[in-house]
């Protein structure tokens, strides 16, 4: 780790161990805690969608299997929160594993399709499954964690989610520096090329959803056990697309820019909600006018870099 | 990606960070400093929250509807010792995650007294711990029995539990010689809650249930499909545990598909617009409800005649339990004053019943509302009808 | 039964292809998914209800005018939404169309409300009995009809007109059709305005069908219909026709026999059908280049 980096790593911890201590409203600490569990899941999408450019439209039964398998297993086996929260990760992976395999051979829209109607499915299962989920009720009372002894409360639980959020971000950013990352910008850039070069477009693919459903169900274990309520309207397709939107809307293949689509998105209808009735007109709104003027999304700047400005025109070209 | 780059996309991160940290810490504060509460301000201020966009908006802009006309009346008549009520409305979009921002909203807003809580009973029981903690008395319609078991403390129900017109339907129904029934429901906890307990309740007084199925909210409105099983199950009547849109629409497919079945349907039904949009097709519909329009109770006639009025249209159940619910916080804010323990343990143990425009309720130990009986209500001749055998 | 949930099916699914049409035909041109084609068609549904309450019990002049109402309304969306980032990336333009579907479904909301309304009487209803316990009226008869007409005309439209054979041009490749003299803003705009006007059509049909127009129809139609555009094949026309009809009676079918997972059905046999045919029932030229 060059120097530099680790200031900037540094920087990054020390703001954001700082600035939740002069955070004392209970409702800017919960959409803090809302924005970086956001970031975490398009942490996810990105890797799927802007690295790998698999259109993916099911990305929140991703997020559901997660808080679904933690709140459980917690509940209804006394398994440890923690280890809940590592098995929803997992169990998350996995669906993900099983919603890659079949659609390998599905490209662009027709994949967008299928992993809409895998979503839907999911839903469907979580509604109607009642003696494993308890159906459309949703499961209460998740229990808080605590340490030794203190439950948590709203500080607590910013610290945490910063934590894995920090943990997300470091391990997103490795990816994409990493072999791997370039294999997953090789098969979004070109299939027939990757797979000239040796590159196994198959295996790559099942390893991004792997990998996006494991962040996705960190947020999910994470979820359940802060917001202690969970039911099927929390993960429904409406959600899949606002993470959509987040991710472009930030700058898709930048890996920090869905993060910002996300503090946006999580943020703007909140920031608008004394306009009640037209918040969410203006949100649509906003959208369109982000696209419009900055079609390569919000982070998708940087323009000064000369070898951005490359990538982005053979970005553009590709898709 | 250039290691330039990187830093510098890192840099912006935090400054994003920063800035809304900022922001939000300053509305924090902001939102903090008042903490001497209703008693500075001039306004007795009232958090409100239920859908206003998506599939549900329609009800929801009804409880908002009466929750204003109460706020309206009693600010019309000098307020409550001089402080006049303002409506803090919030839209939760029918998603538990936006009703659990609103709550932690709510309980941030130092000037709130009470709240008048969600529609959707997943919006209010991922609101419900939020309000809990903060002590924040919440007075919601839902129904699910989840309310019930988790014994909120500070959260209270004053809408009717599926259980009691669940029964009391499927009694009626069964004196009514119907004995065999087809269940169709909403597939969500109200619909859920209704299917099993006329199921059960109807197997208790020996009768039978040919069958049950069920449509989502928020999908294609056909139910052709369903119908048409219902039509081939042998049933003897058809109960309805749904909303009076859907009820609508499915009363005009059965008539398109010649069914000619009696319909029985619980206060979900209740509503104006079944008989606007359902028009000859749901005539001879019953229905448990709170209230009838027709009714010769002062009360009730000053509310439909007020609301008429205001919002060109007749009331029906959610407007009405709103409006209750925004009066019964004026009487319990005008007795025991602001404080939101006091309050919350006046719900808990009131004096004596209230009188709403729905009946008299008190909370039982679950907090739910306690209601003696129901009305039996008859579409007849194109309007809302007692029941007479 | 069996023949009445077939009538309930071929319905449902005759409604869910006019709506697919509109999807499938701005697919073929610009090659993204326009999200917000499902709440131009509720709009479709307003501006019938509108009309007929205007002029009363007159199905063509309401049907045409419709057309043209909702066919200027897909233009002008275009025009704002789209037609700026004819050069950008089209995932970018898809979210630009999310963007305009939130904005669309909202408007109706605030300027017309949110209630459920019905649709004012465009005709007299008369059953008729199919054998012994098939039942079918004559506003369903006018559904099919209608949607068979106009898709028949649309296939004349696309395969024989000269704006016909410029969308064709231009759906295999936009650069060499723009060289070749083919006008695209004006390509681009019919291509919104007859898709559009399609689903202003279907507006009417299913407002009559169902008599019911509310301001969140377009979203679960719009769903459906993109999926039965994928179905058949997105960029075929014939495709889209088929991939509806076929939707909407499995959906039927798997309505009555298991109503829990109605939905989960339908979308688990297009995930079937996707992963024998990765493009589609009618695997369309159009589509053989990537994202």
């Amino acid at each position: 780790m060059s120097k530099n980096r680790l200031i900037q790593y540094v920087l990054l911890v020390i703001i954001l161990v700082t600035v939740p201590q002069f955070i004392k409203n209970d409702y800017a600490l919960h959409l803090l805690i809302m924005v970086a569990t956001y970031g975490i899941l398009v942490l996810g999408l990105e890797i799927i969608l802007g690295q790998t450019g698999l259109f993916s439209l099911g990305h929140a039964a991703f997020f559901g299997m997660g808080a679904y398998t933690s709140a459980l297993l917690v509940m209804r086996l006394g398994v440890p929160i923690w280890l809940g929260i590592i098995l929803a990760v997992l169990a998350s992976g996995i669906l993900g594993f099983l919603l890659g395999f079949p659609t390998l051979r599905l490209r662009g829209d027709y994949l967008a399709i299928a992993t809409l109607g895998f979503g839907e499915i999911f839903g469907l299962i979580l509604v109607n499954w009642d003696s494993l989920t308890h159906g459309p009720m949703g499961i209460p009372g998740i229990v808080r964690p605590q340490i030794f002894g203190v439950v948590f409360d709203k500080h607590m639980y910013l610290y945490l989610v910063i934590a894995l959020f920090i943990l997300s971000l470091a391990v997103a950013f490795r990816i994409s520096n990493s072999f791997l990352g370039r294999a997953f910008r090789a098969v979004r850039d070109d299939e027939d090329a990757a797979e000239f070069l040796g590159i196994h477009i198959s295996k790559y693919k099942i390893i991004a959803f792997v990998i996006g459903g494991m962040f996705a169900g960190l947020a999910g274990g994470f979820y359940a056990h802060y917001v202690t309520f969970i039911s099927p309207d929390s993960f429904s397709y409406e959600d899949s697309e606002t993470l959509l939107a987040m991710v472009f809307l930030g700058g898709a293949g930048t890996v920090v820019g869905p993060v910002v689509g996300a503090v946006v998105l999580v943020l703007l209808p909140e920031i608008l909600s004394f306009m009640v009735q037209w918040r969410m007109l203006v949100v649509g709104v906003i959208m369109v006018l982000v696209m419009i003027f900055r079609p390569q999304g919000l982070m998708g700047g940087g323009m000064r870099f000369l070898k951005r400005k490359k990538e982005l025109a053979t970005m553009a070209e590709k898709d | 990606m250039s290691k330039l780059l990187r830093k510098r996309h890192i840099a912006t991160l935090i400054a994003v960070i920063t800035a809304f940290g900022l922001f939000l810490g300053g509305c924090g504060s902001g939102g903090g400093s008042s903490t001497s509460g209703s008693s500075g301000s001039g306004t007795l201020d009232i958090g409100w929250v239920a859908p206003l966009t998506g599939s549900s908006a329609n009800d929801g802009q009804q409880m908002l509807n009466g929750a204003k006309l109460a706020a309206k009346e009693i600010n019309d008549t000098g307020g409550i010792d001089g402080k006049k009520i303002k409506i803090v409305a919030q839209d939760d979009k029918a998603d538990p995650k936006e009703a659990a921002n609103i709550a932690n909203m709510f309980a941030g807003n130092k000037n709130l007294v009470a709240v008048l809580g969600n529609y959707n009973s997943s919006c209010g029981l991922a609101g419900a711990p939020v309000y809990d903690q903060a002590k924040l008395p919440m007075i919601h319609v839902g129904t699910s029995p989840v309310f019930s078991e988790q014994n909120h403390p500070y959260v209270f129900r004053i809408s009717v539990t599926d259980a009691f017109q669940g029964s009391f339907v499927t009694q009626w129904m069964y004196d009514e010689g119907h004995k065999n029934v087809a269940i169709i429901y909403e597939n969500d906890d109200y619909g859920r809650g209704l299917k099993d307990t006329v199921s059960s309740e109807m197997r208790k007084l020996g009768g039978k249930v040919a069958g049950t199925w069920s449509y989502m909210l928020g999908q294609t409105r056909d139910y052709t499909a369903i119908l048409t099983d219902v039509k081939n199950s042998g049933a003897d009547a058809i109960f309805i545990g749904g909303l009076y849109t859907e009820g609508a629409l499915i009363g005009k497919q059965m008539q398109g598909l010649g069914i000619k079945l009696p319909v029985y349907g619980t206060d979900g039904l209740y509503e104006e617009s079944l008989i606007k949009l359902g028009g000859s097709a749901v005539n001879g519909w019953k229905v448990s409800g709170l209230f009838l329009p027709t009714e010769n109770d002062p009360k009730l006639q000053k509310f439909i005649k007020n609301y008429q009025a205001a919002y060109k249209s007749t009331p029906g159940t959610y407007a009405a339990l709103d409006f209750d619910a925004m009066n019964l916080l004026a009487k319990v804010i005008k007795t025991v004053g602001t404080s939101h323990e006091k309050i919350q343990a006046y719900l808990v143990k009131m004096p004596g019943p209230f009188e709403g425009v729905t009946g008299n309720i008190t909370f039982n130990d679950h907090h739910d509302a306690v209601r003696k009986t129901l009305k039996k209500l008859v579409v007849k001749n194109g309007e809302w009808q007692l029941f007479q055998k | 039964m069996v023949w009445q949930q077939l009538i309930n099916g071929i319905m449902l699914g005759s409604v869910y292809a006019l709506i697919a049409l509109g999807y499938t035909m701005v697919y073929g041109v610009m090659k993204f998914i326009n999200f917000a084609h499902g709440d131009v068609y509720m709009w479709g549904a307003f501006f019938a209800m509108f009309l007929a309450r205007f002029l009363g019990g007159q199905f063509l002049p309401v049907l045409i005018l419709t057309m043209i109402l909702t066919g200027i309304l897909g233009v002008l969306v275009e025009r704002v939404a789209y037609k700026p980032l004819r050069r950008a990336p089209r995932l970018v333009v898809t979210t630009s169309a999310l963007g305009m579907s939130i904005v669309l479904s909202n408007l109706a909301r605030l300027l017309i409300g949110s209630a459920t309304y019905p649709m004012p009487k465009v005709l007299a209803v008369h059953d008729f009995k199919l054998g012994s316990s098939a039942v079918i009226n004559n506003i369903q008869i006018l559904v099919l009809v209608t949607a068979v007409i106009l898709m028949v005309l649309l296939n004349w439209f696309v395969n024989r007109s000269r704006y016909g054979r410029a969308i064709r041009a231009a759906s295999e490749d936009q650069e060499t059709a723009g060289l070749m003299g083919v006008n695209m803003d004006n390509v681009v705009s019919v291509t919104f305005f007859v898709g559009s006007a399609l689903g202003g059509a279907a507006g009417l049909l299913v407002g009559m069908y169902y008599d019911a127009v509310y301001s969140t129809m377009g979203y679960a139609a719009g769903l459906k219909a993109f999926t039965a555009a994928i179905l058949g094949g997105i960029g075929s026309i014939p495709g889209a026709m088929f991939g509806g009809l076929l939707l909407g009676i499995v959906e039927n079918f798997a309505g009555a026999f298991l109503s829990n997972y109605r939905d989960g059905i339908a979308f688990l046999v297009m995930i079937l059908v996707l992963l024998f045919r990765p493009g589609g029932l009618f695997n369309a030229k159009i589509y053989q280049k990537r994202v």
